[in-house]
């Protein structure tokens, strides 16, 4: 995909929200509609606004392609991002340390961190660190589960 | 007779225990205040319990000290992991964290230590010098001024993003959209909520904060090569003072920044937040060529970290002498104060002025503690900038999930601070402006309820009223400025693409 489809789509879509956007805030009573009409309307002004700047680049940009980068490094990002949406889900079940410190040490592993040693003092000294500041001083309670 | 109240009762804070309850409220203040969740407000909350056993003047200082460094606080994790701990601080973590990452994290913790200190003085002797003429400037702030505060605060978003302002002008109608989520406070019509219990309250600014700028970063430091650090250097320099020449350097950014912070004070709702992005605009308009704003400019730093906590002294004026607190963190101390057996207003100048000067120069001492202990504590948190990326990024991560939860204890607030996160991720991968959204989302609720406040008190006519009105003009014709300068070509900015073409030749 050209860099100019890219940039008329991306503007294609946003119009198509802020229509969206316009349609259901027209229900809303004593002047609830105000804000959203102005954000979508505003948003239908630069959308075209971006699709002129688009067409008025140089043409070697506008025919540009967009790589997908696929490489490890590029999905490594998203790989943490689904390890800290497990961690989150798991935070309830088996409790706060125990996938604190699973999560630590899977996800520095996943991401190219090969210092076990200095892995493992982080995390010896991360939970105890935090154990003192949320439970002990804020006295706040942390997700407890299955274990702890 | 009002200056020699004031200064007679300077001798009152020479007692341990007053240099104790700074000492406590400004290390709670700073450790809080630089993680992720953690708010200012929170901590203050967290000390008036153990405000109880002080007497009122020692008790109201441990809480104001707090609050000073709860401000400056948020700028550690802000400048050396871009991971703002407050919203006070978020504009500081462009500038700052571009200077970390070129090796410039020490530079960039004392020149923010200097602003904050010196601008927390000076907004203190605003407060102690100033504090019943300037309060009546708070009620000349009606709708129609609340309204064009807010609008200026939104121009500045042209003015402080960085390649297509189309792009950074859409972050921010996004942003403002987001903040329309929840339950309309006018009519209790539930608005995007999608029968969702988790969004009846709309999105709150800590999960978004936390998310766009924390966790994103996270999902950002787990690129490239695992074991580098974000310094790029092996070694922290141990000077922590900041030199005279680099004083000289920023000054006039530092008078720009304080001067905002004081005025912005004043305003209610408006903070912190609001000021540090209209002083790092200003201070962008200030650019000359040379100058590398978005790429780690020190002026731009100044700017922003004199700003924020210029504003703490002047935003407790409404709050000591009329009983009105700005925001959230003055709404605290107001109640700790009547707590304390204390009411607000002026006669609490006439009637306990040993407490009320005591706290006033507590306040202004707590700032200068503040930058003794601070200097010295971020510079041990300067060493994380020396940790490898493949491990400070999942650390930022679950500080921002555990310190989203403990903040609110809300399970929604981690989810929504996680969709900010991926989406703050990918508007950096792809030219939109995350400050955008969150300056949107700062401003929105006030500009949407002066807005609709000004069409009921103005009759549907609201230009006529404004033109009524001298603030209201005024503040209309900075907008038209700010606005006129925000689409004017920027000079500096070519000149540093031109300085890119010729580093690839």
């Amino acid at each position: 995909m050209t860099r100019l489809m890219g940039e008329i789509l991306t503007a294609v879509a946003m119009m198509a929200a802020s229509v969206w956007v316009i349609s259901v805030s027209s229900e809303f009573p004593a002047g609830g509609d105000i804000m959203p009409l102005f954000c979508a309307f505003g948003v239908i002004f630069l959308s075209v606004c971006m699709l002129v700047e688009a067409f008025l680049k140089k043409r070697e940009v506008l025919i540009e392609k967009i790589s997908f980068d696929l490489s490890y490094s590029y999905r490594k990002p998203y790989i943490l991002l689904v390890l800290s949406l497990l961690y989150f889900g798991i935070i309830f079940l088996v409790g706060y340390y125990v996938s604190t410190f699973i999560f630590l040490m899977t996800a520095s592993y996943v991401i190219g961190v090969r210092r076990y040693r200095f892995m493992l003092v982080t995390a010896l000294i991360l939970l105890p660190a935090m154990y003192a500041f949320f439970e002990l001083f804020l006295q706040t309670r942390l997700p407890t589960g299955w274990l702890i | 007779m009002y200056l020699a109240d004031a200064f007679g009762y300077l001798g009152h804070i020479a007692t341990m225990e007053t240099f104790l309850a700074m000492l406590l409220g400004v290390s709670v203040g700073l450790v809080i205040g630089a993680i992720p969740g953690l708010s200012p407000p929170m901590a203050i909350a967290l000390l008036i319990p153990v405000s109880f056993n002080m007497q009122p003047a020692p008790a109201l200082i441990l809480l104001v000290s707090c609050f000073a460094a709860g401000i400056y606080g948020g700028s550690f994790s802000a400048i050396l992991l871009r991971a703002p701990g407050t919203s006070a601080s978020a504009a500081s973590a462009i500038e700052g964290y571009e200077m970390t990452k070129s090796g410039r994290a020490v530079q960039a913790i004392r020149i923010s230590t200097f602003a904050s200190v010196v601008g927390g003085i000076v907004s203190g002797l605003v407060l102690l010098l100033l504090a019943p003429p300037l309060a009546q400037v708070s009620l000349w702030f009606g709708p129609s001024e609340l309204f064009l505060t807010a609008l200026l605060g939104l121009t500045t978003i042209a003015a402080v993003t960085f390649g297509s302002v189309t792009k950074g002008l859409i972050s921010g109608l996004f942003g403002l959209f987001l903040s329309t989520f929840g339950i309309d406070q006018y009519s209790s019509f539930p608005r995007f909520t999608f029968d969702l219990i988790g969004l009846s309250s709309g999105f709150g600014i800590m999960p978004a904060i936390i998310g766009l700028f924390a966790f994103a970063q996270g999902m950002e430091l787990s690129e490239g090569d695992a074991h580098s650090n974000i310094s790029g250097t092996k070694t922290l320099s141990w000077n922590i003072f900041p030199r005279w020449s680099e004083i000289m350097h920023v000054r006039w950014s530092l008078v720009r920044g304080w001067i905002c912070g004081l005025v912005i004070g004043m305003v209610p709702a408006a903070g912190a937040s609001v000021a540090q992005w209209i002083a790092y605009a200003w201070e962008i308009r200030h650019a000359k060529p040379g100058d590398r704003f978005g790429k780690g400019e020190v002026k731009g730093l100044a700017a922003t970290e004199g700003s924020n906590n210029g504003v703490t002294g002047t935003s407790l004026i409404p709050m000591f002498v009329l009983g009105v607190p700005g925001g959230i963190s003055a709404a605290v101390i107001l109640g700790a104060l009547i707590v304390h057996g204390l009411q607000p207003g002026m006669s609490l100048f006439t009637n306990r002025p040993d407490v009320i000067y005591t706290i006033m120069w507590g306040f202004i001492f707590a700032n200068l503690l503040m930058g003794f202990v601070a200097i010295f504590l971020a510079r041990a948190m300067a060493y994380l900038t020396l940790f490898p990326r493949g491990l400070i990024g999942p650390l930022i991560i679950i500080f921002s999930i555990v310190g989203t939860y403990a903040g609110g204890n809300n399970f929604y607030e981690v989810w929504f601070m996680i969709g900010f996160g991926v989406l703050g991720y990918l508007m950096n991968k792809y030219g939109f402006s995350p400050a955008g959204v969150l300056l949107g989302l700062i401003l929105g609720p006030i500009a949407e309820d002066g807005l609709r406040d000004l069409l009921i008190v103005s009759d549907n006519a609201p230009l006529s009223f404004i033109l009524g009105r001298p603030i209201a003009v005024t503040i209309l014709v900075c907008i038209l400025i700010a606005l006129f300068f925000a689409f004017r070509r920027r000079p500096w900015t070519e000149d540093q693409d031109d300085g890119a073409e010729e580093t690839k030749d």
